[in-house]
């Protein structure tokens, strides 16, 4: 579980949301982040009727996985970097691409497998 | 990292996987880390998540969050009308630029794919300085007008001290003349009074002949003076434009005739002839008698003058 912004993490994001929201009608949760999915599916008492779409852009897998129900829809994203490559070579001609990653996380690590995979 | 990204010259690029713990176990959110390599670097950054744009990303081929809020807007739709879309995973992928980056990196737009989307797009270079340039041409038009002015001033005290030296030169002329108009008048008065008395007196019987002849020099000398006096006059009129010459029609061989007349005297006396054969015609002209008469006479003075010997012809 990564943190974020405020230094909470996830969890600890959700439990506060969940106090703030308490008491209101939310129809849809739409979340954009793989790690935010992964914490609402393992949490479903959290807003039990929100009705849930996830984007994924995670780490696993290099194909899209659309998933599609009433209560919960999912979109995993497989990332085009070979794509986003050569865009950047058509864009500005550069001498050398220096490409900043993360080894030192899990996410980061399997993100940059995942990269190198793409691009060799 | 900060040293390493300082060290990349704008000829390279870096692409950024998203960071959360560098080497040092520093942790980041994905923006933050971003920020830090934007404000070191001297290349551009390109990315794969649009959310990256804006924040120091110049862009990229990338997941569109734009194309994700259109697709969750689909779906909700869908769910509400009780049916389940389809669902195009290549609709979510873009070409996103942010154009303050763009032009930072003098990167040229006509590099970037035909169907891009610009984020904060900036003004033209005409349109982004519009005020400069209008505040610099209002400044010149007022210089211009200053220096105008400035011209406009001193010519008009130039014209106005040309003016007032005009009618000093004026004032000046008329006083010239008046005083010579005065002065002849005084003078010719005195004048003609010794020339009638030397005029009788020079033919006087009772004189001895060294008296009279003497009588004689006074007589011509005064009528001398007085031929000098009447040109001046003559010319100070001429100068101040009042000379009115009064026309007539008269042969001008008699009075060219008279004129040589009235010379040969003093040539003879001085051991010269005029020569009067080309005075042989009758011819009437239109002119002033009294003028063209003083012009002949100066003419045969002065030839009777500067000729030492010889014929005047």
């Amino acid at each position: 579980m990564h943190r974020s912004m405020g230094g909470m993490t996830i969890d600890e994001q959700l439990k506060f949301l969940g106090k703030k929201l308490e008491g209101r009608q939310i129809d849809y949760i739409v979340t954009d982040v793989s790690s935010t999915q992964r914490a609402l599916d393992a949490q479903p008492d959290f807003l039990p009727f929100a009705k849930r779409i996830f984007f994924s852009q995670d780490s696993i897998g290099t194909s899209d996985i659309v998933e599609i129900s009433k209560d919960r829809s999912l979109i995993r994203v497989a990332q085009r970097y070979q794509q986003s490559i050569d865009t950047m070579l058509n864009v500005h001609n550069p001498n050398k691409v220096h490409v900043f990653g993360d080894r030192n996380s899990k996410f980061g690590a399997e993100r940059a497998t995942l990269f190198q995979q793409a691009v060799a | 990292m900060s040293e390493i990204i300082s060290k990349i010259p704008a000829n390279e690029a870096i692409y950024y996987l998203i960071v959360q713990r560098d080497s040092n176990g520093a942790v980041y959110t994905p923006v933050d880390a971003l920020r830090v390599l934007d404000h070191k670097s001297n290349a551009p950054i390109f990315s794969f998540w649009e959310p990256m744009v804006g924040e120091g990303a110049s862009g990229g081929y990338m997941v569109s969050a734009s194309a994700m809020g259109k697709m969750a807007t689909d779906l909700i739709a869908s769910y509400q009308q009780d049916t389940l879309p389809s669902i195009n995973t290549d609709s979510l992928f873009e070409n996103v630029f942010d154009d303050r980056e763009i032009m930072e990196y003098g990167i040229s737009k006509n590099n970037l794919p035909a169907n891009s989307r610009i984020l904060f797009p900036q003004k033209g270079y005409l349109e982004h300085h519009l005020n400069k340039i209008i505040m610099a041409s209002i400044g010149i038009i007022l210089g211009l007008m200053l220096i105008a002015g400035g011209l406009y001033h001193r010519v008009k005290n130039r014209e106005q001290q040309l003016q007032k030296a005009k009618v000093n030169a004026e004032r000046a002329n008329d006083a010239k003349s008046n005083f010579l108009a005065t002065m002849s008048h005084e003078l010719r008065t005195l004048v003609n009074a010794i020339l009638g008395i030397t005029s009788v007196l020079k033919d006087s019987p009772e004189l001895t002949p060294e008296t009279s002849e003497r009588m004689g020099l006074v007589h011509r000398s005064a009528a001398t003076f007085t031929n000098m006096l009447n040109e001046i006059l003559g010319l100070n009129k001429i100068q101040s434009g009042e000379l009115e010459l009064a026309p007539e029609v008269f042969n001008i061989a008699q009075l060219c005739r008279d004129s040589v007349a009235l010379f040969t005297p003093r040539a003879q006396a001085k051991g010269l002839s005029l020569n009067k054969e080309q005075i042989n015609c009758d011819q009437w002209v239109m002119a002033d008698p009294l003028r063209l008469r003083q012009i002949i006479t100066n003419l045969l003075g002065n030839a009777i003058k500067f000729t030492e010997q010889g014929t005047i012809t």
